[in-house]
C-alpha cells in the first residue's frame, strides 16, 4: 500500500451516510501566547490524509501533536496556515456538526446517563435519531462487546469499557473524520491490545479517515497505514512512513520481522 | 434496618429527656414563668394561638415571605451566575464588588430598605432576596464552571446551540453544586424573613417574637420560637425532598461496580 493510496482489501471508502473526507493540513503553525514568552508549538505542518486512511502521529511529549489534532477539529484556531477537508461536494474549511468524531484520553461520558443514552446523545443534539440510528448503535455496541450493558451507568464500567463507549459514541454519528487523542494511553497493556484490535474491526465496518495521536510506537505501527513522526517543540514533521503490513492484522503481526523493522526505525528517530 | 430503628428510638428518647429536664429545672428550681415557662404551659400557648388562628396567620405570612423571596432570589442568582460563568471579562470586572456585597452583613441593610421601600412587604422580600441571591449565584457559577472542558469541546464539534449546551450538559453538571447553594440559601431566607419582621410589618412569626418580648409574654415568645423552627425545618426538608427526587442518579452511587474481564 502506498503512502497516498486508499486502504487495501477493497474496503468501500464511505459510510452509509457520506464519504470519508480527505484532510489537507496546509502550512499550519501555532504559537501559544503564554505568560511571558510566547511558545511556538507547531511549525509549518503540511500533511494530506487520504480518505479512509489510518494515520498515526507520534512524537515526544509537548511536541504539539494534541494541538494539531485540536486545530484539525476546529477547537483551536491556528496562528498560521489552514486545514481543508475534501468531501464529495468539494473542498470545505469546516465540516458540518457530527462529521468530526473526537475521542479523548479520558472517556468523558456523562455520568448521569446510561451507556445507551450516552451513545445516542450526540445524535439527539444533531437531530438525527430514528430507527436506523438505533440499529447502527445496537450494531456498534455489539461489535464493541458492550451488549447487555446498555442500561449500565459509566461508573459501573471499567476504564476500558468506558473508553469503548466513548469510541462507539463517536462512531454512532458516522463521522467522515475520527480524531483520537491518546485514547488508550490510560489503559493497561492487555486492555490496550484488545481495544486496538476492536478499533481496527470497527474501522473496517465503518470506514472513515482516522488521525490517531499516541505515545506508543508499537501501537502506531500496528494500527496505521501511515505513521508521522514529529520533532520536539516546535513540532515539525521529521518522518512520514508508510506501513505496508497486510490487513486484517492480528496481534501476532507484532512478532513479524517487518513490524520489528518499522518499530526499530521509528525508535531510532525518536531517540 | 434494625440499627436505623434503634437510632430513631434513641433520637425520640433524647427529645423527651430534654423536655423532661426542662420541666424539672423549671419546677424544682422555682424559675418564674415570665423568665422561663415550663414545656406544658408553652405547649398550651401553642394550642391556644393555633385555635384562635393567630398562629396560622403569622406562620403563613412568614412562610409566604420565605417562598416568594427564595423564588425571586434563586431565579436572579441563577441568571446572574449563568451570565458571569460565560462572560469572564464581566466577572473579573465585578469580582471586588461581588466579594464586598457577599461578605457585607445584609441584615444591617434592613433599616435602609425600610427607608427605601417602606414598612411593608417589599422591604422584607428585598432583604430575603439579597440573602438568597449570593449563595445561589456563586454556586451556579461554580457548577457551570465544573463542566469538563472536553464536554464543552464535544458540544462545539456537534455545533450545539446555547440551549442544547444548557439542557444536555450544563444543568446536569451544575446541579449538585446548585442544590448545595439552594440549601444554604433556604436557611438564609428563613433568618432574613424573621429579622425583617422584627423591624418591618405587624404580621409574621418575627413580629410575634417581638410582640411576646415587649409584652413580657414569655409563653408567647417561646411558642413563636418553636413555630419559627418548625417553619424553617419544613422549608429545608421540602427542599431536600425536591433535591432527592431530582438527584436519582446520584442515589445509585452505591450500585455495585461490575466485575468484568472484558476490560
Amino acid at each position: 500500500m502506498g503512502v497516498a493510496s486508499v486502504p487495501s482489501q477493497g474496503r468501500p471508502v464511505g459510510s452509509s451516510r457520506g464519504q470519508a473526507a480527505r484532510i489537507r493540513i496546509l502550512g499550519v503553525s501555532h504559537t501559544y501566547a503564554g505568560r511571558g514568552m510566547p511558545v511556538k508549538a507547531l511549525e509549518n505542518i503540511n500533511l494530506t490524509v487520504e480518505p479512509g486512511q489510518f494515520l498515526s502521529i507520534i512524537g515526544p511529549s509537548g511536541c504539539g501533536k494534541s494541538t494539531l489534532l485540536r486545530i484539525v477539529a476546529g477547537l483551536v484556531r491556528s496562528s498560521d496556515g489552514e486545514v481543508v477537508f475534501e468531501v464529495d461536494s468539494g473542498p470545505v474549511r469546516e465540516l458540518p456538526g457530527g462529521d468530526i468524531g473526537f475521542v479523548f484520553q479520558d472517556s468523558v461520558l456523562l455520568p448521569w446517563k446510561t451507556v445507551w443514552d450516552n451513545v445516542i446523545f450526540p445524535l439527539q443534539v444533531l437531530g438525527r435519531t430514528g430507527p436506523q440510528a438505533e440499529a447502527t448503535i445496537r450494531e456498534l455496541l455489539e461489535l464493541a462487546g458492550l451488549r447487555g450493558f446498555e442500561r449500565a451507568l459509566p461508573k459501573e464500567l471499567s476504564g476500558g469499557m468506558r473508553q469503548r463507549v466513548s469510541i462507539v459514541r463517536a462512531l454512532a454519528m458516522e463521522p467522515r473524520v475520527l480524531l483520537m487523542d491518546e485514547p488508550f494511553g490510560a489503559l493497561d497493556a492487555l486492555t490496550r491490545d484488545r481495544l486496538n484490535i476492536e478499533l481496527l474491526r470497527l474501522w473496517d465496518q465503518h470506514p472513515m479517515t482516522i488521525l490517531f495521536v499516541t505515545h506508543s510506537i508499537e501501537e502506531a505501527v500496528f494500527l496505521s497505514d501511515r505513521v508521522v513522526v514529529m520533532s520536539p517543540r516546535p513540532g515539525r514533521i521529521v518522518e512520514d512512513l508508510a506501513i505496508e503490513l497486510d490487513r486484517p492484522r492480528a496481534i501476532e503481526v507484532r512478532d513479524e520481522p517487518a513490524f520489528r523493522k518499522y518499530v526499530a526505525h521509528l525508535r531510532g528517530l525518536l531517540g | 434496618m434494625k440499627r436505623r430503628l434503634w437510632d430513631t428510638v434513641i433520637q425520640i428518647g433524647v427529645f423527651f429527656a430534654v423536655i423532661l429536664a426542662w420541666h424539672l429545672y423549671v419546677t424544682w428550681g422555682n424559675v418564674p414563668s415570665f423568665v422561663l415557662p415550663g414545656p406544658g404551659p408553652v405547649l398550651a400557648k401553642i394550642v391556644e394561638i393555633a385555635k384562635n388562628g393567630s398562629l396560622w396567620r403569622h406562620a403563613g405570612m412568614t412562610f409566604y415571605e420565605i417562598v416568594v423571596g427564595f423564588a425571586f432570589g434563586t431565579a436572579l442568582g441563577a441568571l446572574v451566575g449563568y451570565v458571569l460563568a460565560h462572560w469572564r471579562t464581566l466577572e473579573n470586572l465585578l469580582q471586588p464588588y461581588i466579594l464586598f456585597a457577599q461578605t457585607a452583613p445584609k441584615i444591617a441593610l434592613i433599616p435602609l430598605f425600610v427607608i427605601w421601600f417602606g414598612l411593608g412587604m417589599t422591604s422584607k422580600i428585598v432583604l430575603i432576596v439579597s440573602n438568597v441571591f449570593f449563595p445561589v449565584m456563586i454556586n451556579t457559577m461554580l457548577g457551570l464552571r465544573s463542566v469538563p472542558a472536553e464536554l464543552n469541546e464535544l458540544m462545539t464539534l456537534l455545533k450545539a446551540s446555547r440551549w442544547q449546551r444548557l439542557f444536555h450538559i450544563e444543568i446536569p453538571s451544575a446541579f449538585p453544586l446548585f442544590m448545595a447553594g439552594l440549601r444554604l440559601a433556604i436557611i438564609q431566607a428563613t433568618i432574613a424573613a424573621i429579622v425583617a419582621e422584627w423591624i418591618a410589618g405587624d404580621v409574621g412569626l418575627g413580629f410575634l417574637l417581638v410582640y411576646g418580648n415587649t409584652t413580657y409574654d414569655a409563653h408567647l415568645l417561646l411558642a413563636a420560637v418553636v413555630a419559627t423552627n418548625v417553619v424553617g425545618i419544613a422549608c429545608y426538608l421540602a427542599l431536600l425532598a425536591i433535591e432527592r427526587r431530582l438527584l436519582r442518579w446520584q442515589a445509585q452511587e452505591t450500585a455495585a461496580h461490575l466485575e468484568n474481564t472484558a476490560a
